[in-house]
């Protein structure tokens, strides 16, 4: 089971996730090509970048300035989604073995604790759309399933980390998990991982190149 | 009395002598694969029965102790040493680092046999 897990599933899940999100990024912009013409004539890659840097920088937007708590959690958030898969050492360990390529590794207890910001930061926003009544009226329950799917990997690997549950076992369900969430972002809202960008130079050529303003 | 006394000294000399000699020559059971090599270590050393696997498992013991002379593996016996002796931690030219050289052996063997663990935790358990 460990065997299949950890190896053609893992092949199926990576060539769905990049497979998946090339058709999708593919399709939305011939799509606007067809649809939104217009786009065009005003997309302008000053305006776009501008746009995507002051989305990426924490609180580089008037909107996050207004939301601290979002800001943080939203930064905290992502930035562990990222580094810790990515710079873990087992993670590391285990493509150095198959492709003998490997990044630099972060010590074991630093990826301890980023996991738990990523779950307290997981908390907050489940709190936020419980509690805010303009994000509630949005939420459904879609947006926690999303939630729960990022979240999955991470308390999986921080339980096979701590063997909370039989070794075996738990990497299996960790590695089902990570698989899960690869295989969710091109069919789901998570797919922001890459369209972010695609939406962030849309309207900062929008009001930046068109109307003479800035989003952020 | 005092001859008696002699003779009792002596056998306990003697036992003791002869259980200093056993043990300097008896090897204990290898039940961890530790080294001290790794000063800095993430996890803690590997669990490993040397008896498990040469002895009850009968693997030849050529698959994991080597000195390799124009391609042929020519370990024996008089050869031993510390795997770290040639293994260093450190990459060293075309000498696999230490971990990875313990990585590759072990789970490599327990992948092509379909024997034994492959996870993280149940070769290093907390």
């Amino acid at each position: 089971m460990y065997e299949f897990v950890s190896g053609p599933l893992v092949w199926v899940a990576f060539i769905v996730f990049i497979g998946g999100m090339i058709i999708k990024t593919v399709g939305l912009i011939s799509l606007s090509k067809k649809k939104d013409k217009v786009v065009y004539n005003h997309l302008n890659l000053d305006w776009s970048m501008r746009s995507i840097f002051r989305w990426l920088v924490p609180f580089g937007s008037r909107g996050m300035r207004e939301n601290p708590v979002l800001t943080i959690a939203g930064f905290v958030f992502h930035i562990c989604l990222l580094a810790v898969p990515l710079f873990l050492l087992g993670h590391n360990i285990l493509w150095d073995e198959a492709w003998g390529i490997s990044l630099w590794s972060m010590p074991d207890r630093i990826a301890d604790w980023m996991t738990l910001f990523l779950i307290a930061a997981a908390i907050v926003l489940i709190i936020r759309r419980i509690v805010l009544p303009e994000v509630k009226i949005v939420t459904t329950s879609t947006d926690y399933i999303l939630l729960a799917i990022a979240c999955a990997p991470f308390i999986t690997g921080y339980m096979a980390y701590h063997q909370w549950m039989d070794a075996k076992t738990i990497t299996i369900i960790h590695i089902l998990c990570g698989e899960l969430m690869l295989i969710s972002i091109p069919f789901t809202k998570l797919s922001h991982m890459i369209l972010f960008f695609l939406s962030r130079a849309h309207i900062g050529s929008e009001f930046g190149e068109r109307r003479g303003t800035v989003t952020w | 009395m005092k001859k008696n006394n002699i003779v009792l000294y002596a056998a306990i000399a003697g036992l003791a002598l002869l259980w200093f000699v056993c043990s300097a020559y008896a090897q204990d059971e290898i039940k961890l694969l530790k080294n001290d090599s790794f000063i800095d270590r993430e996890r803690p050393g590997a669990v490993f029965s040397h008896t498990l696997h040469a002895d009850k498992a009968g693997i030849d013991c050529l698959a994991c102790h080597h000195i390799y002379k124009n391609g042929e593996n020519v370990w024996d016996d008089s050869a031993e040493t510390e795997c770290a002796e040639c293994h260093k931690v450190e990459s060293g030219g075309k000498t696999m680092p230490l971990m990875k050289a313990f990585h590759t052996n072990c789970k490599g063997c327990h992948e092509k046999e379909n024997k034994g663990p492959l996870t993280c935790g149940e070769c290093h358990p907390k």
